[in-house]
């Protein structure tokens, strides 16, 4: 029981003891002060009925202690109250949806004792030299010396494995992973599980069988024994029958991933139901289903099924979903799809900037060569007359021609103040002219 | 093998059947055993006292004269009644009453020890409900979940015998001691369930019929955090905020109303209860609801898309057409764009077959809201621009830039010819610029120095750009425009001594 913190005066069993010792020396107390004249003839008598009486009370409280029918099993736990009584008991304890509830000490109770299972567990018993009976759901007297192995679930269980993004640096001792290789040698990894149950019927294994979901479950005690007895030891940790199937699950993941290259896993994914129904097709008792490689597998062998069969273990379904891969490979993908999406959008993009800056560049050519002619027509003709103006006429020629042009000079902003800024310095200038020496220089030939 | 001869002896003497019936209803585990038990220890137990007292003869207790003022027969009785309290007769019922305490004590630590229970109290509660019929448990079912009950109520760690109160919005399902009929019950050896559909209002459970799991009938919703999935093209994308509102599955053709808001199938909460296979993590007894196949639904779903048709994008991305020299913008439906992924994937949610699958668990679905996609960027070492978000708003940028650019080739041809009008507006501004403004406020403003200042920025200017412009080829100058710039350029000398 678990009260080993409490005070020990709050202990159910000090306080029972404590009450027996209380009404006895009540009664021894009583007995003298009545002054009998036997008394020890009367004491006698009343223990003999007290006892009468224990052994009846005993015998009825038994039967609802424990949810017994059948008569021997009301004797027998009659036989275990009253051992109890007398400290002589062995394992006490329940199991309840696979789990044993018990004390710590429990198991090392050597006396005859009991076992009540629910109805969706069971349980292997042995003694100190050997396994004794594989039992399942009721109630089960133990003999002196016979103990708990281990307790099972009836119920259907799964196990399971998350996948995870293979890692670039090596695995850790003790790492349990779902990565794989594919054919061309990338590190995948999958979410894998595998569903399967204690096998009902190993005599008459067959997948079309469909077992209940609810109790009463059918139960096998072959099943039973060899899951116990097949559980397997090693130095950092013991693999339960419940943890073989999914171990079996990820080995044939790797092996059927092998089978198979990155790039067609990527672009069939219906390749992942594939290897699915590849593990299950070994992993199932026959009737299997048609595979279109059916015929590699068959010759390959059926040894995983065998091992579960041996270790009393039915797999049921098995799942592969959810594929991992490197980051680096992820990364390729988008940008592949970036390329994809946008490659041609940039490439035009660019192209169609680069065309408008060029007909920009043209643009300012024929602005520059029209402002050459505009500009200086009048003066070149001048020229070509003979003419020499000076610096005052040249400008006022050159400026005169800017005012014109920039007035008529299509999309130009403020023209017409430009064009009048242009007027305004050949009128300067005009004056300038009469003024300063220096406008009105001619240079010599 | 020979018959023992006293229990072949025993068969013709002793009527063995109707003993053995009457033993079996004596230890029936229902309130009527209960009450014949009690019955019977009681009755023996005074019957007892009773002949204590007649041995010891009805020793007096009370005084004389205080009897002499009762009446008859209060005197009689009451000189009676209290000699059984007399410390003669009271001395002898002490090892029996040590033993039927003894006895239920015994039990009790049996049954605790049984059952790992950390309050002796459950366990004699037990003990006296199960045998006596006294002080029953009654629990009264408000939530699924089991550990939120009074851990030391019987009912809940051992079983009956005791009362359930199934609330409304609850069903409970529990199991019997074992799976055969005790009585001619058909119903006495099977998974029962306590619901509304089952009548409603507080409930008897036998001995040892135990609380398996209590399940909320009530519409249930639930969120998944996130859902990882691979596109067609290999892309990681993740649901977010995933939600899923079902209950118990109600039978198909069950209607619901104020009279009957939760109904059930039984066999949908066994499957509950019982079929979903067990992890290895799950402690409690509380059922969860298998929405793993909703997981995988959706990532099945987003893996037949390559994440295009998975985003649903419009595409509106620029593509090369063979016929036009530039590009062509892929025009919209003419019904506009078609975004139905999540409609498709929402609708996936109400298939017959999806429908099937989730009766086959027990449930059904009444909505899925299938939540925000999200493409992370976080590529490995990589600018997070380059991801998938990063690419989507460069392209739409780059679609911006290139607008100007349609299928049309005369409004193409038109903004060249204003690219162009921008150029040539651009240089011959520049040009104007440059003058006007040295003029007013150049370093020789209102000083004799603009005489030469001015000439030499339009010789400058015009050498310079022919450079740039031209390069050495002067394609396109007006013929005597080398002699005319020479000109000019004569004006750009100036003396410092003696100048003009």
């Amino acid at each position: 029981m678990a009260m080993q913190t409490i005070p020990f005066y709050r202990r159910p069993g000090f306080q029972t003891a404590f009450g027996l010792l209380f009404l006895m020396a009540v009664y021894l107390w009583a007995l003298l002060s009545t002054r009998s004249p036997r008394p020890l003839l009367v004491l006698a008598l009343d223990v003999l009925l007290g006892g009468f009486t224990l052994i009846l009370m005993v015998s009825l409280t038994a039967q609802f202690v424990l949810p017994v029918r059948g008569w021997s099993d009301r004797l027998s736990v009659v036989q275990r109250l009253l051992s109890y009584l007398l400290g002589t008991r062995g394992p006490v304890m329940s199991i309840d949806d696979g789990r044993a509830v018990e004390d710590i000490r429990e198991r090392e109770r050597a006396g005859a004792g009991v076992l009540l299972i629910d109805h969706t567990s069971a349980a292997v018993l042995r003694n100190n030299t050997g396994f004794t009976r594989a039992i399942g759901p009721g109630i089960y007297f133990t003999y002196p010396g016979e103990r708990l192995a281990e307790a099972l679930s009836l119920r259907r269980q799964v196990r399971s494995i998350q996948g995870k993004p293979p890692p670039d640096e090596p695995l850790e001792d003790g790492d349990f992973t779902s990565q794989a290789l594919t054919q061309d040698g990338i590190p995948i990894s999958a979410d894998l599980s595998v569903t399967f149950m204690l096998h009902p019927n190993p005599d008459n294994p067959s997948s079309s069988i469909e077992y209940p979901l609810w109790p009463p479950y059918p139960f096998s005690e072959v099943s039973a024994a060899r899951a116990v007895y097949g559980r397997s030891y090693g130095e950092g940790e013991d693999l339960p029958w419940s943890q073989l199937p999914l171990r079996l699950v990820v080995d044939l993941w790797r092996e059927r991933a092998k089978r198979r290259r990155l790039q067609d896993l990527l672009r069939d994914r219906s390749l992942l139901q594939q290897i699915k129904h590849e593990i299950e097709y070994l992993l199932k008792p026959p009737p299997r289903p048609a595979l279109k490689n059916y015929g590699e597998l068959d010759e390959r062998g059926f040894w995983e099924y065998e091992l579960l069969k041996q270790r009393g273990i039915l797999a049921l379904e098995v799942s592969v979903s959810n594929l991992r891969l490197p980051p680096r490979i992820r990364d390729e993908a988008i940008i592949k799809w970036r390329e994809k999406w946008s490659g041609e959008s940039r490439r035009v993009s660019s192209q169609t900037q680069a065309r408008a800056k060029d007909y920009f560049r043209y643009g300012q050519e024929e602005g520059f060569l029209r402002l050459c002619h505009e500009l200086t027509w009048e003066l070149s003709e001048a020229l070509d007359r003979g003419d020499r103006p000076d610096r005052g006429k040249t400008m006022s020629m050159i400026l005169t021609a800017a005012a014109n042009l920039s007035a008529s000079w299509p999309g130009m902003e403020d023209s017409e103040a430009i064009a009048e800024e242009f007027r305004t310095m050949v009128k300067e200038i005009r004056d300038l002219r009469k003024k300063e020496k220096c406008w009105s220089y001619t240079p010599e030939d | 093998m020979s018959a023992n001869p006293l229990s072949q002896l025993a068969r013709y003497v002793l009527p063995l059947a109707e003993i053995e019936a009457v033993l079996r209803t004596f230890l029936r585990r229902d309130r009527t055993g209960a009450g014949l038990r009690s019955g019977f220890v009681v009755i023996t137990f005074l019957l007892y006292w009773l002949t204590l007292g007649l041995i010891a003869d009805f020793p007096r207790v009370l005084p004389v004269e205080w009897l002499a003022r009762l009446p008859f027969p209060l005197d009689l009785i009451a000189d009676l009644a209290t000699s059984l309290f007399a410390p003669r007769v009271l001395v002898h019922l002490i090892p029996v009453f040590a033993a039927l305490w003894l006895a239920f004590r015994l039990g009790a630590h049996y049954l605790a020890d049984l059952f790992e229970l950390e309050s002796f109290s459950t366990a004699s509660r037990h003990v006296s409900a199960a045998l006596f019929g006294l002080n029953y448990s009654v629990l009264r079912v408000t939530s699924s979940k089991l550990e939120q009950y009074d851990q030391s109520n019987p009912i809940l760690r051992i079983g009956g015998p005791g009362y359930l109160d199934v609330h409304l919005g609850f069903a409970a399902v529990c199991e019997p001691m074992e799976f055969v009929a005790e009585t001619p019950d058909p119903e006495a050896g099977k998974i029962k369930v306590y619901g509304e559909m089952d009548g409603k209002g507080v409930r008897f459970l036998s001995g040892f019929e135990r609380l398996r799991a209590v399940v909320d009938l009530r519409n249930q919703i639930r969120e998944i955090d996130e859902i990882r999935a691979l596109t067609e093209d290999g892309i990681e994308v993740f649901a977010r905020d995933v939600q899923m509102a079902f209950r118990v599955y109600g039978g198909g053709d069950r209607q619901r109303s104020l009279n009957r808001p939760f109904p059930y199938e039984q066999d949908a909460l066994k499957t509950l209860i019982y079929g979903n296979p067990m992890t290895q993590l799950r402690a409690g007894r509380s059922p969860t609801f298998p929405l793993g196949g909703i997981t995988g639904s959706i990532r099945s779903f987003v893996e037949q898309l390559d994440l295009d048709e998975f985003l649903a994008l419009p595409d509106w991305r620029l593509s090369v057409d063979q016929g036009y020299p530039y590009f062509k913008p892929t025009p919209p439906p003419v019904d506009g764009y078609d975004y139905r992924t999540r409609v498709e994937l929402r609708d996936l949610f109400y298939t017959e077959e999806m429908k099937a699958g989730l009766r086959k668990k027990g449930l059904e679905l009444a909505w899925v809201g299938v939540g925000t996609w999200e493409i992370r960027d976080n590529l490995t070492g990589q600018d997070p621009k380059s991801g998938v978000g990063g690419t989507l708003i460069e392209a739409w940028r780059d679609l911006q830039r290139s607008k100007p650019y349609t299928t049309d080739a005369k409004l193409e041809e038109e903004f060249l010819k204003g690219q162009k009008r921008r150029g040539s507006g651009q240089i011959a501004q520049q040009f104007f610029r440059r003058i006007t403004d040295d003029w007013k406020g150049g370093p020789f403003q209102q000083g004799s120095g603009r005489c030469w200042r001015l000439p030499d920025l339009i010789y400058h200017f015009f050498v310079d750009r022919a450079h740039e412009f031209l390069g050495d080829h002067r394609k396109g100058l007006p013929t005597s425009f080398e002699e005319t710039l020479t000109y000019i350029g004569k004006f750009t000398e100036h003396k410092v001594l003696g100048g003009s």
